[in-house]
């Protein structure tokens, strides 16, 4: 019943989910969790501050990958920014790439005027659909770059090439740039071309980090369990192969 | 109501689509891929409306005589939309053909060619030695370059030996290790996701 090759990563699963419950009813329970320190998460108010003096807009960004976890991930940052611009009365342009998302986008951004009390500030204009075509989209951030000039660029998201094309322009015109996503083999470019980059899991630990919110941050703790028994697999797994005994190198592939 | 169905709906179909992945039953493997189908025919139907978010906007911009950029974009998109919808041949029409590919691919080359540019000036600014890390990332990366390019191996038979250490060896365990923890925040978010403990998707507060 269970599928061929995947009895290693049901178990590994299931081992997540149970430190999920635990970590779950410890949060229940009022115990503090600990997260350390994201700057570029910390560093978005002092983006959209910056915009604000500057009378500039906010631009924010997913890339031009599928709807995964890691626009999910971004949908929270998202929502933070926006309600940050709609407290300090600064607008924010959204591109989206996915026609899937402009919708989704739409309702975060009035959502967060709304929560900030700033309703009649919500522009829908500035929320936009420009292609689902890598080069057509990033040519339409480069208009939108050139003509309104934005003092902050969050490109947070699932991207592939246009990385360095949006993150190198955007720091031609002088905006304060954060980057971050879940594509490793990209994040090189943010890490060159940005002020600050959410490297791999920080993108997906975003929401409870702006949050605060204990059952996410009792998500995160799971992650952690995760990461302990990946480590942990990985130094037995090379003691055990270099003494020649292949179980847990035979059980990892069932 | 309008809170809770979206949350029930991701819950449902998150784990339908998470025991797909464990178990080989057919019922739950023919309801995953109904659910992967419908978000085809969802991501078809958003491509509607984002296409209509363009018209709007930029009808609006044609409107306030702000933009001929707006007009040439209408234009293009709606000769576009009707030779692919009138002609039979659909997108093999030669009309369609020959826009696509004398003013589309030629467009779209010209702006992916700018990334060697800016990798160049990306790198430049990284490279620049303000420190520690970065005059380690400044001395890694020219050997890498150097091992790369055909005259580096002229120069020094070994630079081609150490660039390929520097990929395989520091460079792999960095990236297999941001790889991990990637994998885990992902697997962290969708579970959030499914359970209804991260809303803001649905731009719930």
């Amino acid at each position: 019943m269970i599928a061929k090759g995947k009895s290693s990563l049901l178990l590994f699963f299931i081992v997540f989910c149970v430190a999920l419950y635990y970590y779950y009813q410890r949060a229940k329970a009022g115990k503090e969790i600990y997260i350390r320190r994201i700057a570029g998460l910390d560093a978005i108010d002092e983006a959209v501050g910056r915009c604000t003096e500057m009378g500039k807009p906010v631009h924010y960004t997913f890339g031009t990958g599928a709807l995964d976890t890691n626009v999910l991930a971004s949908f929270d940052v998202l929502k933070y920014t926006a309600e940050r611009a709609a407290d300090m009365d600064t607008e924010i342009i959204v591109s989206n790439c996915l026609p899937e998302t402009q919708l989704m986008t739409e309702e975060i951004v009035k959502q967060a005027f709304v929560h900030e009390g700033k309703a009649d500030k919500y522009n829908m204009d500035n929320i936009r659909f420009l292609s689902d075509s890598q080069n057509s989209y990033v040519a339409g951030i480069y208009g939108i770059f050139m003509r309104e000039r934005p003092g902050a660029n969050l490109m947070l998201g699932p991207f592939y090439a246009e990385s360095m094309l949006i993150a190198e322009v955007g720091q031609i015109i002088g905006a304060i740039q954060i980057g971050g996503t879940g594509r490793t083999i990209q994040v090189p470019f943010f890490v060159a071309a940005c002020d600050y980059t959410l490297i791999g899991e920080e993108l997906f630990a975003a929401g409870a980090y702006i949050s605060r919110n204990p059952f996410q941050l009792a998500a995160l703790m799971a992650e952690e369990v995760g990461k302990y028994l990946v480590v942990v697999l990985i130094i037995i797994g090379c003691l055990m192969t270099t003494s020649g005994i292949k179980t847990l190198t035979n059980f990892m592939k069932q | 109501m309008r809170r809770n169905l979206p949350v029930w709906l991701g819950f449902i179909g998150g784990i339908v689509v998470t025991l797909e992945t464990f178990f080989s039953v057919k019922i739950i493997s023919d309801m995953s891929k109904a659910f992967l189908e419908w978000r085809v025919v969802m991501a078809a139907i958003a491509l509607f409306l984002g296409g209509g978010n363009m018209i709007r906007i930029h009808s609006k911009h044609i409107q306030q005589k702000k933009a001929v950029n707006s007009m040439i974009l209408i234009a293009a998109m709606l000769i576009l939309f009707f030779l692919g919808i009138l002609d039979p041949r659909g997108i093999k029409s030669p009309a369609y053909k020959f826009i696509f590919d004398n003013m589309y691919t030629p467009l779209g080359a010209t702006v992916f060619s700018m990334n060697a540019f800016y990798i160049a000036s990306a790198c430049y600014r990284a490279f620049r030695m303000r420190n520690g890390q970065a005059a380690v990332l400044l001395f890694s990366g020219v050997l890498v370059i150097m091992g790369t390019v055909g005259i580096g191996a002229v120069m020094w038979s070994q630079f081609p030996v150490i660039s390929q250490w520097i990929l395989k060896v520091p460079n792999s365990a960095a990236m297999r290790g941001m790889s991990m923890g990637a994998a885990l925040g992902m697997v962290g978010v969708s579970l959030r996701v499914v359970l209804g403990l991260e809303r803001g998707h649905l731009g719930a507060q």
